[in-house]
């Protein structure tokens, strides 16, 4: 037990130091806690109305959190959403299905290991973007690449009939709001330092314990 | 009258312990050399530093508790429950090192998660993580899943306690004559699975989009996931990310296979395919998968969540799947399973992950045969108080073989199954202490000790640490199936008050 948590302390000195934590501001509840009972707006009425303008925007600014919260009453409506592009871009014909990630490491503090805010509950939707739009994106979010954030104009479709796809936004048109690019991931010194002491060590003991087992 | 374990009984338990600390720290060198390849040297020395303490305290142990003694059944035993402790300890240094977790409690979830194949995550902003560490995340999937066990007795093949430590590890079909080729055999088995399905996966994301280099990495890693249905993913969207019913019909395959049990694959390669139709198991597992869907599919048309049956058929038997294999893929968010999917398609994937595979496959749960067992026992005591006690015949069941029913195998069905039932209602008890509702609690804790990895959302980075310890400890008796947790605490019991 003393060994194990003499290997915590030990892991807990290596630890990246950057930044002071708390950095990001505000988190969304809906999305951080599913004990926070969802408040879901009232659905814009449509029976009987002829059909909209798609820049007619029913709910602006809102989060996966909310989205997934509400489904139903986001439910083909137009809404503003802003998010990092992470993981991919896939064309698909005229269109090309991306991740927008609207957490805390999106926008607010930034992608780990970075700093030491670790409020982001990991959250994102789908989107299907006009094929023009996906050629303005210079980076897509990675390991070591902070992706371009987008916002976009979009319908919210909780079963797209189209593409049977679930939750995703259907995005008419969109802007990069904020370029993103490579962030820094050196070696930490103390880091090295560590590796290069326990290697050799690692190292000879190993051939040591195979020596001796020849000799057993 | 409790007999105090002696030196020589603590030196076989820390020796072989320390060879299982031997296998992941050589493991965990795989993705730092890709990850210094990869360009990623601060990860990379993460996984570095890791994989040196797991392999200076394996030398350390080989070196200070060596003994000519063997293993017994009971060493064996403690062997695999204290492995499967200390293993995803050093397993979460270079998941902690890489920057992605508020405390090592958190890396320690994770990595437990992962050798436990149960693919809860409370990974912080996972888009970002370095390859070399996602890569590392899912081998625990492999490993564990395989068995860590599986693994010394692969690499050292150990004396009398290698049935012991087999059967520690919640495996209890021994394949071939000997414990040490069997293990080799499932080795064996899966790395012919990882060739086959990589190469459908790497196909089938390409075609989905991805460029051919992150294909393969993404198609590696998915496999892992898959077929140790475990259920991490290189993404936090899961594989909803790639849009492609493809992607999800290819990993359907891989699921199921992973959830068939190495002796049925042995049977399968020794070119028996019949035992697919005729073993109780498989039968058992194949009427409840269908059963629940059903139970999914008429939940779902109630809430008319979906309009056509397409849409109905592709999330609901994916998710079933899923559940019932234990792997954890969801194609919906998982927050959605609640807010959109009414309360009885829940209900069906709670069932679900609580049955879990067969046994001896990398599936959790309570597995399909006990529940052959304790169907037909039910059905026999009926048939006994409607028929003439003449009338009464031997109950059978087939695998590999037939095998006669007998009481202390009822028993012994009916044990583990209820301890499941317990256990899932612990865990429960711990969500609604923390003041989640019931629902919510039950569906996060049966995961959790069923190792699925479905999440409706009270697993995240901002979990309380207490319900952290909870399924922590959830999801290492629900993967040992509780036999070498309590041979543990009973040699523990016996060292603290035993007599020499």
């Amino acid at each position: 037990m003393l060994v194990l948590l003499a290997l915590g302390g030990f892991a807990e000195s290596l630890r990246h130091p950057r930044g002071d934590r708390p950095l990001s501001g505000s988190l969304d509840p809906a999305a951080a806690d599913p004990r926070v009972e969802p408040d879901c707006p009232e659905p814009p009425a449509r029976e009987g109305q002829p059909r909209r303008e798609v820049d007619t925007v029913d709910f602006e600014d809102v989060t996966s959190g909310v989205l997934f919260d509400c489904p139903q009453t986001y439910d083909h409506s137009v809404v503003t959403y802003r998010g990092e592009v992470v993981g991919a871009v896939l064309p698909r014909g005229s269109h090309a299905w991306v991740h927008l990630n609207d957490d805390a490491y999106a926008e607010l503090s930034g992608p780990l290991p970075t700093h030491r805010d670790f409020r982001g509950p990991n959250t994102g939707v789908g989107a299907l973007i006009p094929r023009e739009l996906a050629e303005q994106i210079r980076f897509v979010g990675a390991p070591g690449t902070r992706g371009d954030v987008l916002e976009v104009i979009a319908t919210f479709q909780r079963v797209d009939d189209a593409t049977d796809e679930v939750a995703i936004l259907r995005v008419s048109r969109g802007v990069v709001t904020r370029v993103g690019g490579p962030y820094e991931r050196g070696l930490l010194p103390d880091r090295a330092i560590a590796a290069a002491l326990l290697v050799p060590v690692t190292a000879g003991f190993l051939a040591w314990a195979r020596r001796v087992d020849r000799r057993r | 009258m409790l007999i105090r374990p002696d030196q020589n009984d603590l030196r076989v338990i820390g020796l072989n312990t320390g060879r299982v600390l031997l296998g992941v720290g050589l493991a965990m060198l795989i993705p730092a050399l890709l990850g210094f390849l990869w360009g990623e040297p601060d990860a990379a020395t993460g996984l570095v530093i890791g994989a040196c303490i797991a392999m200076l305290l394996g030398l350390a142990a080989e070196w200070k508790l060596h003994t000519r003694r063997t293993a017994n059944w009971q060493h064996g035993m403690v062997v695999a429950a204290l492995s499967w402790l200390v293993g995803p300890f050093v397993g979460a240094i270079p998941l902690f090192l890489s920057g992605h977790y508020d405390s090592f409690l958190d890396s320690y979830f994770d990595a437990m998660s992962g050798f436990a194949t149960a693919g809860l995550s409370v990974m912080a902003d996972l888009d970002h993580v370095a390859d070399c560490v996602n890569l590392w995340r899912h081998m625990t999937h492999f490993l564990g899943g395989q068995g860590l066990v599986l693994l010394v007795l692969s690499l050292f093949a150990s004396g009398g306690g290698s049935v012991g430590m087999y059967v520690g590890e919640a495996r209890e079909d021994k394949i071939l004559p000997n414990v040490v080729r069997t293990a080799r055999f499932i080795w064996r088995v899966s790395l012919v699975y990882f060739l086959a399905g990589t190469l459908a996966l790497w196909i089938s994301l390409t075609t989905a989009g991805l460029t051919v280099g992150r294909a393969l990495f993404h198609a590696t890693n998915l496999f892992l996931a898959a077929f140790d249905t475990g259920g991490f993913s290189p993404n936090s969207a899961s594989i909803q990310i790639y849009h492609s019913a493809t992607v999800e019909l290819v990993l359907g395959v891989i699921m199921v296979a992973g959830c068939l049990s190495f002796a049925l694959h042995h049977r399968l390669w020794n070119g028996r395919p019949g035992e697919l139709l005729r073993d109780s198991e498989v039968r058992s597992l194949a009427f409840t998968t269908m059963g629940l869907f059903v139970m999914l599919a008429l939940g779902l048309a109630a809430t008319g969540t979906y309009d056509t049956a397409e849409e109905l058929v592709r999330r609901g038997l994916f998710q079933t799947v899923s559940a019932h294999s234990g792997t954890g893929f969801a194609n919906v968010p998982g927050r959605m399973l609640l807010t959109d999917w009414g309360e009885i398609a829940p209900a069906a994937l709670v069932f679900a992950m609580g049955l879990g595979g067969m046994a001896g496959s990398t599936a959790g749960g309570i597995k399909a045969i006990r529940i052959t067992l304790v169907t037909k026992s039910i059905k026999e005591q009926i048939h006994r108080m409607l028929l003439p006690p003449a009338a009464a015949g031997v109950v059978t069941y087939r695998s590999g073989r037939r095998k006669v029913l007998s009481a202390q195998v009822m028993r012994s069905a009916t044990t583990i199954l209820l301890l499941y039932l317990a256990l899932y209602l612990v865990g429960a008890l711990a969500g609604l202490y923390y003041g989640y509702e019931f629902d919510e609690a039950m569906f996060e804790s049966t995961s959790a000790a069923a190792a699925v990895g479905l999440s409706i959302g009270i697993t995240s980075p901002a979990m309380e640490p207490g319900l952290m310890v909870v399924y922590i400890l959830q999801m290492w008796i629900g993967r040992l199936e509780f036999i070498a947790v309590l041979v543990l605490t009973g040699f523990a019991w016996s060292t603290l008050r035993g007599r020499t």
